[in-house]
Order: C-alpha cells, then structure tokens, then sequence
C-alpha cells in the first residue's frame, strides 16, 4: 500500500477544504495538507474527486466572456486596493483611503463571482443609520459627522468567499453530577461521574469570509448575516451604479479563518446537548472538517473609511439588511476636556461641602 | 510596557500636583475662632498636688519650685497630680482632663497634667490642653519612653526619693520635647470626642472647634484623589464604547436540522460521597467605653 501511494502523484489530488496540494505522508498513511493541515483518506479522497464534475457549461463559458468584456479595473497607487465597476461608468476615487484611481485595464474570467445579492438599501437609507449610529458618540472628531465626510459612503460589492462544511464532531467528556446535603455537624457531597460521548456529523451552511486583504474580517463578521435566500446569479447589472472590489485573498487564505468559525459553531453544536451536568471536564474534543463546498459571490456593503491621526477608522452597513457595524475615531482631547470638566466640577462641590470651606 | 510606565509617570505627577493643589486652596481660607487661652499671669496655676502624701514638705518645696521654674520657662501650666487610690485606665483618663480645667477654672489653657499613680493599678496619665496639645499631643509615646528610664515600679512600694527624681525628670521631658517641637502648619491634633483641633498655623497655636488647616487638607487631598479616579472611570468608561465589539455567533451557520448524531451517550461511571466537618464559628470580643470629659484635651497614659 505504502509502495502504491509513494508512487502516485500525489499532487494531482486537491484538498477539498482549501483547494491546495495534497501530500501523503506514509508515517499516517493519510494524504494531508500543508496549508491547512487537514488531512484524509486516500479512499475519501479518491471518492471526493470522483463526484468532481469538471465540466462547464455553455451558458457558464458566456458569462465569464461578458465579466471579461464589461468590467474595467481601477488600481489605487496609494492604498493598493483594485476596485471593479462595469464599463459605463468610471471610478475616480478609491473607496479606502479616498485617493484618486487609475484606469488599470480589464479583469479575467477567474474574477466572476458566482452569485451576488443586490443592494436593498439606498443610500439615503444608509446615511441616515450612519447619522443615528454617530449621534450616539459625542466623542468622534468633528471632520466625521461633516457632509463631506457622509458624501463619502459608497455602495460597493465585496467578493466574499462562501463555504459549506462537513464537519465529523468527536467528543468525550467526563460529566458530574454533585449533590450536597448536611446531616449533624457533618456537610457531604456526592458526586456522580457519566462518561459522555458524543459523536457527529455536523453541517454548517454559507460561512462568509471576506477576499480583500484590506477590508477588517472582523468588520465584515459583524455586518453579519446576509440573507442567501436572495442570492442570485452573477450578472454584471448588479454593479450598475456601484463599485465592487476585485478579490486579493484566496480560498486557502480565507480557510483558516473559515475553519475556526466552523469549529467553534460544532463545538457550540456539541455543548448545546450536553446538558444537566454540574461540571463537565472533557478528554477528546475534535472537530475534523472533511469536506468544503465553496462559492465566490459578491455581497453588498455600504462602505466608509476615514483617516484619523494615521490610522484608518472603517464603518460598513450590510446593504441587504440594514446591519451597521464599525470603529469610531476617538478625539481623545475631547474627551479628557469632559471628564476633567465633570470630575472638576465634582470635587469643587465635595471640597465646598466636606472640604471645611461652607463650615 | 513603555505606554503603560508613561501613564503611571502622568498619574504620579496628577497625584503630587493634586496634593500640591491642596495645600494651595486650603491657604485661601483664613483660619477662625481660636479658643485657646494663652498662659499669663492670670492663668498661672502650676502646682504639685500629692494626694498621696508621698513627699515630705521639704520635698514638695523643692519640687513645686522645679514645677514652677519650668512652668514660666515653657509658658504654660503644669501641674503634678500624685494619686494613690485607685481608679480605673478610663476613670483616670477623665479625672485627669476634669482636674485640670477645675484648676484652671477655664477650659483649652495652655498646659498639661501629669497623673503620677502610685497605687497597684500603676496607671500614668499625661493630659495636654491649649498649644500642649500641639506641641506634645502627637509625641505621647515618646515622652513615655523618656520618662520611664525614671518611673520606679509597681511593683514595689513608692521611696519619696525616687518620686522626686520621676518628677524632675518628668520636666526635664517637658523641657526637651518641647525644644524639640518643630512647626508645621498643617501638623494637627484632634480632641476626638469633643472635636476639638489643636495646631500651630504660621506660628501661631490654636485651639479650635473648626476644622484644621492640616485635616481640612486631607479631606481636600482625598475629594481630588477621588475626582482623578473619577475622572479615570468617566475616560476607560466612554473610551470602552468607541472599541469594536461586535461579533457574529458561527452557530447561526450550523444547518438546521441536519446535524446527525451517531453516537450519543451518557454512561454512568461511579458514584462517590465525601464528608466534611462543618468548622463552628464563634465569635467574641469586648467593648472599650469611657466617660465623658471636659473637652480640649489630648493624651495618653501607660501602666508601671
């Protein structure tokens, strides 16, 4: 067996959580992989890559010629950041740091999204929930909350990279139960102890995960979730009257992110039925993903950025579900003005009362 | 770590600002109504009062005129009181500070009353009134080390000679503690019972029921203390609203309904029971009480 597998070109096998190489390593006899450190059965994944379809279709072929033919890319020589719109309009600035782009030609086939939800927010809508969101934070630099600034928010599409997961949960635990009583002048506890073990496939459905390196992760986390109800196919209507972000993260970049939240939603999957123990001390707590099922679409975000003392304060609304999340910049002058203004205030009326000077 | 340093350096220098602040503003305010009554001629009662008919009339002689000398040397009463009969530590306490302002016939006078017992108890009683209580309120102890090189014991019976030489020496103490006091203004000493200040602001004792200088910057060092800690929970508090908090829980991405479990069990293992004693608590104690006494009086006594 040994000898079968060192022959086989193990190369030729992808892994099917982050799409790297695999490898097999004969001291496991299992095929693993480098990047994200999964690794399998050579049988599972010899039946993995025979449900691969490697056809494409007609209809498929003819979309990604119109994605090549209608969009234009504009790089942003400041921040980096390559922002794609269709070809009837033009970018001008770049929605990050707000500096001007630059026509940067036309984008390939593996650029189209596969899906896409559209904005059912407007931007007026948006504006206002910026509004309420900052009206709460006295404490933000004036430069803001000033028009100009809200003339900044941009309806853009980020390519997110979307993953299914079959996750195998294997879980032991030692579970106690305690009860505790007093007879006489003595207090006695009993303890019961249960093996608990739970085993499971668990599925976890559309975990996003943003493709541009510049956009926080933990931003776009928190604008979750969008509803996929509303996915579409990709169409390059979509972007009429947006920007949307051409992707810098691959797949295999994302998956550790992706394999850590399918993990900690098993992990909660398992918690959640182990119950009516007072403590629970486990032994074995893996969460193994076999198998991941990937889509790239674009998602609609409502986007603004600004640069404060060095540092780029980003806010997001999720422009499907009204979802707002972000960092507000702190005039921290401001703040030490109001602070020392009430805690001067408060110790001018201490000192009046207890400090001997109305005695 | 060098952020960290640097805002501890801040606070350090906020706190000594704070405390300089304080003595600044509590200079602003004028110091009022001084009870004390300065020693002159007409509040000149020094005196030896042996109750206990210790010392023969030759002795008295010659201490009464030691008790005097130093009397007019450090401009203020005192008086000697030698006791033989027993009283209780609260009882002498109040006796004593009673004593003393019968003798003066006016309260806060300058000057002090040494309780000499000689009787089993044993128990020595220095009462301070006026700018006393300022110069010697805070060095009792002291004065009591001092004094007991010469304070024969209990335990034997009292040689008049030895009393003489305890109450020479007891003057002496008066003498050099007294050379020894330094002036601070906001150096005080507190009648506690009756509430009564004694100290010594820009040269000048005075015995007040008003707050003194020195307390009053206390209170007025803790309010801002208490205003920088304020001002510290005002920033961490706003300052916390303006992080990035928000974070989506993965669990709404777990499919529902299709979570198969293949092996799902609850095996009892053992079951163990453990005794502990329960450890009865009880508690005891006493409580100290004593009489009241005329006010304007610091002290301290200690037993031989």
């Amino acid at each position: 067996m040994i000898k079968e597998m060192m022959g086989l070109d193990a190369a030729e096998y992808k892994c099917p959580n982050c799409n790297a190489d695999l490898k097999f390593d004969p001291t496991t006899q299992k095929l693993t992989c480098e990047y994200c450190m999964s690794s399998f059965t050579v049988e599972y994944i010899k039946s993995v890559c025979a449900k691969a379809e490697n056809s494409i279709t007609a209809a498929e072929q003819q979309a990604a010629s119109d994605f090549e033919e209608h969009t234009s890319l504009f790089h942003c020589a400041s921040c980096g950041a390559d922002i794609m719109c269709d070809d009837q309009q033009t970018a001008l600035f770049c929605y990050y740091c707000h500096n001007p782009v630059i026509l940067a030609g036309k984008l390939t086939g593996e650029y189209k999204p596969d899906k896409v939800i559209g904005f059912k927010l407007t931007k007026e809508v948006a504006t206002d929930k910026f509004k309420d969101w900052i009206r709460q934070r006295m404490f933000v630099p004036s430069g803001f909350k000033s028009q100009q600034q809200l003339e900044k928010i941009t309806g853009l599409y980020v390519p997110f990279w979307v993953a299914d997961c079959d996750i195998d949960a294997d879980y032991c635990a030692m579970g106690k139960k305690i009860r505790t009583w007093t007879s006489g002048s003595y207090r006695y506890t009993e303890t019961k102890e249960y093996r608990v073990v739970r085993k499971a496939d668990v599925f976890t459905k559309g975990i996003p995960a943003d493709g541009e390196s510049k956009i926080d992760d933990q931003l776009m986390e928190a604008i979750e979730p969008f509803d996929y109800k509303e996915l579409k196919d990709f169409s390059m209507s979509y972007l009429s009257g947006f920007f949307a972000d051409k992707y810098d993260v691959d797949k295999a970049g994302v998956f550790p992110h992706i394999r850590d939240r399918a993990q900690k939603a098993s992990r909660n999957v398992i918690s959640a039925s182990v119950t009516g123990y007072d403590a629970v001390i486990p032994s074995v707590n893996q969460h193994n993903i076999l198998n991941t099922n990937w889509q790239y679409m674009m998602l609609p975000v409502w986007f603004m950025s600004y640069k404060y003392k060095d540092k780029v304060y980003e806010f997001a609304i999720n422009g499907q579900t009204g979802k707002l999340a972000g960092t507000p910049p702190l005039d921290v002058r401001k703040l030490k003005l109001f602070c020392g203004g009430i805690s001067a205030a408060v110790s001018v009326v201490l000192g009046l009362l207890f400090g001997g000077f109305l005695l | 770590m060098k952020k960290a340093l640097t805002i501890i350096l801040k606070y350090i220098i906020a706190i000594v600002a704070l405390i300089f602040l304080a003595g600044l503003v509590v200079r602003i305010r004028p110091v009022k109504g001084n009870l004390r009554v300065p020693f002159d001629s007409r509040f000149n009662f020094s005196e030896l009062y042996d109750t206990a008919d210790l010392f023969d009339s030759t002795q008295e002689k010659e201490l009464r005129k030691e008790i005097i000398a130093c009397s007019e040397e450090l401009e203020m009463n005192i008086i000697v009181y030698i006791n033989d009969v027993y009283r209780s530590d609260e009882e002498v306490e109040d006796f004593t500070a009673n004593y003393y302002d019968r003798c003066a016939g006016e309260e806060y006078t300058d000057g002090v009353i040494m309780y000499i017992d000689i009787s089993s108890n044993a128990y020595d009683y220095l009462s301070c009134s006026g700018k006393a209580g300022i110069i010697y309120g805070g060095k009792i102890e002291d004065i009591f080390d001092y004094y007991a090189a010469k304070r024969p014991s209990s335990q034997y019976a009292p040689d008049p000679e030895k009393f003489c030489e305890t109450v020479t020496h007891f003057c002496n103490a008066m003498r050099k503690f007294n050379d020894n006091y330094e002036q601070a203004d906001f150096a005080y000493e507190k009648d506690e019972e009756n509430g009564i200040y004694f100290f010594n602001y820009k040269g000048k004792f005075y015995v007040t029921d008003y707050s003194a200088p020195g307390s009053r910057r206390i209170r007025l060092e803790c309010i801002f203390i208490l205003g920088l800690v304020l001002y510290t929970i005002l920033y961490l508090s706003i300052k916390k609203k303006y992080k990035f908090k928000d974070k989506t829980n993965p669990s709404i991405y777990v499919a529902n309904g299709q979570t198969n479990f293949k092996e799902k069990s609850d095996t009892f293992i053992r079951v163990y029971t453990t005794k502990h004693k329960i450890e009865s608590s009880s508690s005891g104690g006493g409580h100290r009480s004593g009489g009241g006494h005329s006010g304007g009086h610091v002290g301290g006594g200690r037993h031989f």
